[in-house]
């Protein structure tokens, strides 16, 4: 069973789409005891850091999401601003503090004309080609989409997984132990995005 | 490097596909909605939009039962617009597996819903269209309501007030170009593009490839296309080869993967 | 207009694309073909596919056919080197030349096989050949489709989960490249069969002309139901090496069958798109909108096997391509448009940079069959009502 994290915020709907796409069982919740229950959680988010904190915060979903992340160590994934919500703090209309699971900042995308923010569409991974999750990914073919204007500063240089270009390297995955993460739309990504799912999906710690 | 990006346009009257020129001429059926965006997936586009012609002059919002029923198997990038004025209806079409809205009349008439919408759900979601005409002596005037209302603003003024109200990307479509499959208005993306910090995605007069290379070399970071591809023997997949064998930075394609 | 500095493949095609040597995709697909696939291994993949159905129902597979060189060399292959029972799915597409079904009789007496052939309503097939060639510039939606979504009805009706379809498209385009291994499915089907309209789209454009029903075999079956029976459709050519001219030898020699001359192509090349009496029409459509025609598209594959010199086959492609075929007067009277509305209907159809000069077209030497070719006149209205001038409606 794999969960999918409702807090209010993320194209739930097309997660869920996916994962069922491949005969997998999904719940969207914020119920604590399905999240204990579930073998995977996914932690998705569109919109603003500090709202996202403030409405997980609302629903008591952080202590029970940062038991499941570094008690029990379920495999989590994080995408888009779900990704972000694992950093420390951002500084997104704001100062915001995140869930802090992994040592890193989220600061906005530095780029200059005609480079434009958000960073949105297409843009191609680098990444390692023997690593278990970009299995069936070939490099030159590993487009995967975008859309954000903040983007994750890992302070562990073994955090970081993946990066894109954009006006320079920007973190594209990171991995943590069982903590993984995505700044791209992998539901949004067609079969690149649903390869690396189905990837992590299959992953046994 | 990201890549420009290339968008069919459906727009969607009484739950079909329908096509026009320039908004009010000559309306022809363009097909199903859900099993062409189906198709489109299949050709591995970048990302689909799809815009309610009577949601605004019907007063009602868009539905977003085009995108639920296609969401199920579809998997890239949807935009959906038409008729959105309140915040709970960005809600329902983002919940219906949107990823951005488009705001187009709400914004000339109340355009705090821009700044509102930006903060509630993240400027990322919010796509502003404007709809503008070309005057004989030259000027050109956004236009509200299907481009039946014009307003006071120069396409140019208003861009910049929605970049300052959080748009995250312009939709910049010339009525007098719309169908016509006679190219893009060049000047005008060229002119909006370089001052614009955030993207420009260009709308109207695709009839050739030259045209799609054209516009995205003036500056536009992504191109819809709508006439071209309902009328004519042209597809996403050659439009991509195309730009891609002329030096435009697309997805490239090698087989079916991209 | 680019060409590939390999073989002749301009960039009007639709998939192109060309390396840094200005080598097309194809070209390189090819290469690949020859130089890194392993057969042996592919083979052994096949061998397994085939226990896996053998014996298994009324059928072991199903074989789509039309009875030109590549169908009937499949057939042969899977009757004679699988040693598996087939059944044979036909669509008629009304435009089958009289030496088919002599060649047809040959094969099926001598390779013993049951055929099902199925026949759409030939006032439907006339509405969508106009339709399509209004919308896309090519009247063959309904073959493409007729064939690749109504045999998988077949075999659905059948209860026959593999079919077997003939070379990878990889062999001329690049939709998809050998390594996929493409499956012949529906999303096969969107990318490159329907020209982006289902039948859904086409009842819509019909307005009313033609009922829903009488569509059905146009319609991509549902994908529970392929699902359900565990649907295996797959290209025989991503399994052995397809070699046409090799093939097209054994099927002369094993089971006699014929070619015989093709509009718009050099003599040589009388084992192609023999079946068709629309043909010569379908290539100058894309001559007409994209600059090739079949003679192109035949040497270039010819220069690809080292079979011929880039020289040679640029004279025989200046010699060749490109006529104006001498059937087209018998075409233009099925659809009911004269030969200016045509060229009208094709014009936003070209793909740039290719722009048609009517100026410069000669016309092309009359098949030794065409008497042959069915007249029968239609007395009922085609299409939607022409104005009062009497010209057909135009989309754009």
């Amino acid at each position: 069973m794999i969960a999918i994290v409702d807090y209010g915020m993320g194209n739930v709907r097309s997660l869920k789409n996916a994962f069922e796409y491949f005969g997998h069982d999904v719940v969207i919740t914020a119920d604590p005891e399905k999240l204990n229950t579930a073998d995977r959680i996914v932690l998705p988010g569109v919109g603003a850091f500090g709202d996202a904190m403030a409405s997980i915060r609302q629903r008591r979903l952080d202590a029970v999401l940062t038991h499941q992340a570094l008690v029990i160590k379920k495999p989590m994934l994080g995408i888009c601003l779900g990704m972000q919500l694992f950093a420390k703090r951002s500084i997104e209309h704001g100062d915001h503090v995140g869930l802090g699971w992994i040592d890193a900042d989220i600061q906005r995308l530095q780029v200059s004309q005609p480079l434009k923010i958000p960073h949105v569409g297409w843009n191609e991974l680098h990444f390692p080609d023997s690593d278990w999750l970009f299995q069936g990914i070939r490099s030159g073919e590993a487009n995967f989409y975008f859309v954000h204007s903040f983007h994750m500063v890992c302070h562990n240089a073994s955090d970081l997984l993946a990066t894109t270009d954009y006006g320079g390297p920007v973190t594209a995955v990171i991995r943590a132990g069982n903590l993984l993460a995505m700044q791209f739309h992998p539901e949004k990504s067609q079969d690149n995005g649903l390869k690396l799912l189905e990837n992590w999906v299959n992953w046994k710690p | 490097m990201l890549k420009k990006r290339i968008i069919p346009k459906f727009l969607v009257r009484g739950g079909r596909l329908v096509k026009g020129v320039r908004f009010h001429e000559n309306f022809r059926e363009a097909g199903n909605p859900v099993s062409t965006a189906k198709v489109y997936d299949a050709y591995g586009v970048d990302e689909l939009l799809f815009v309610d012609i009577d949601a605004t002059p019907q007063d009602r919002p868009a539905t977003g039962s085009i995108i639920e029923r296609v969401s199920e198997e579809v998997f890239m990038p949807f935009t959906v617009g038409g008729g959105v004025r309140h915040l709970d209806e960005i809600a329902v079409l983002l919940r219906s597996g949107a990823d951005k809205v488009c705001i187009n009349t709400a914004a000339i008439e109340n355009p705090a819903f821009v700044r509102d919408a930006a903060s509630r759900y993240g400027n990322q979601c919010i796509v502003v269209g404007i709809d503008y005409k070309v005057f004989a002596d030259g000027s050109a005037r956004v236009f509200s309501r299907c481009g039946s209302k014009e307003s006071t603003y120069g396409p140019l003024e208003w861009a910049l007030r929605m970049q300052d109200a959080h748009a995250g990307e312009i939709m910049l479509c010339s009525i007098d170009r719309d169908g016509t499959m006679g190219g893009y208005d060049l000047d005008m993306i060229a002119q909006v593009s370089d001052q614009l910090e955030i993207p420009l995605i260009a709308s109207s007069g695709a009839g050739t490839l030259q045209h799609c290379h054209d516009a995205l070399s003036a500056g536009a970071s992504a191109i819809t296309i709508s006439s071209m591809f309902l009328f004519s023997d042209h597809s996403p997949i050659k439009v991509r080869s195309y730009l891609a064998t002329n030096g435009v930075n697309v997805r490239a394609q090698k087989g079916s993967h991209s | 207009m680019k060409r590939c500095t390999k073989c002749l493949t301009k960039e009007t095609v639709d998939t192109i694309t060309y390396d840094e040597f200005g080598v097309c995709s194809v070209c390189r697909q090819v290469e690949f073909k020859k130089e890194k696939i392993d057969w042996e291994g592919r083979k052994l993949q096949l061998q397994s596919i085939v226990a896996e159905h053998q014996g298994r129902g009324l059928y072991d597979c199903v074989v789509p056919y039309s009875g030109g060189k590549d169908s009937v060399f499949q057939l042969w292959y899977i009757v004679k080197e699988l040693k598996l029972k087939p059944l044979v799915v036909r669509y008629n597409h009304w435009g089958y030349r009289p030496l088919v079904a002599e060649n047809n009789t040959k094969v099926f007496k001598q390779l013993g096989v049951d055929v099902v052939e199925f026949t759409p309503n030939f006032h439907v097939v006339r509405e969508l050949m106009l339709e399509s060639l209004k919308r896309r510039g090519d009247f063959c939606w309904h073959c493409h489709t007729g064939i690749y979504a109504g045999v998988m009805h077949m075999a659905l009706r059948f209860d026959t989960p593999l079919i077997f379809w003939g070379e990878s498209t990889a062999e001329y385009h690049s939709w998809y490249t050998f390594e996929e291994m493409e499956e012949v499915d529906e999303k096969r089907f969107n990318r490159l069969m329907n020209q982006g309209m289902t039948a859904d789209d086409m009842y819509e454009f019909l307005n009313g002309r033609v009922e829903r029903r009488d569509l059905w075999m146009f319609d991509y079956p549902k994908r529970k139901d392929l699902i359900r029976l565990k649907v295996q459709s797959i290209c025989l050519g991503n399994y052995i090496e397809w070699d046409t001219k090799r093939q097209v030898d054994i099927i002369k020699r094993e089971l006699d069958w014929k070619g015989q001359a093709v509009e718009g192509v050099p003599p040589q090349y009388d084992y192609e798109k023999i079946e068709c009496t629309f043909q010569g029409m379908r290539d100058y459509a894309k001559f007409v909108k994209r600059g090739y025609g079949r003679a192109n598209h035949l040497l270039s594959i010819d220069i690809r096997n080292h079979e011929m010199g880039r020289e040679e086959a640029l004279a025989l492609e200046q010699k060749y391509d490109g006529k104006r075929p001498a059937s087209i007067d018998w075409f233009l009277s099925i659809l009911q448009i004269t030969e200016s509305e045509f060229y009208e209907l094709l014009e936003k159809h070209q793909v740039f940079p290719w722009e048609f000069d009517a100026s410069k077209i000669e016309t092309g030497e009359v098949m030794p069959d065409m008497a042959q070719w069915d007249n029968t006149k239609v007395d009922k209205p085609l299409g939607s009502p022409k104005d009062e001038e009497g010209r057909t409606e135009k989309y754009v």
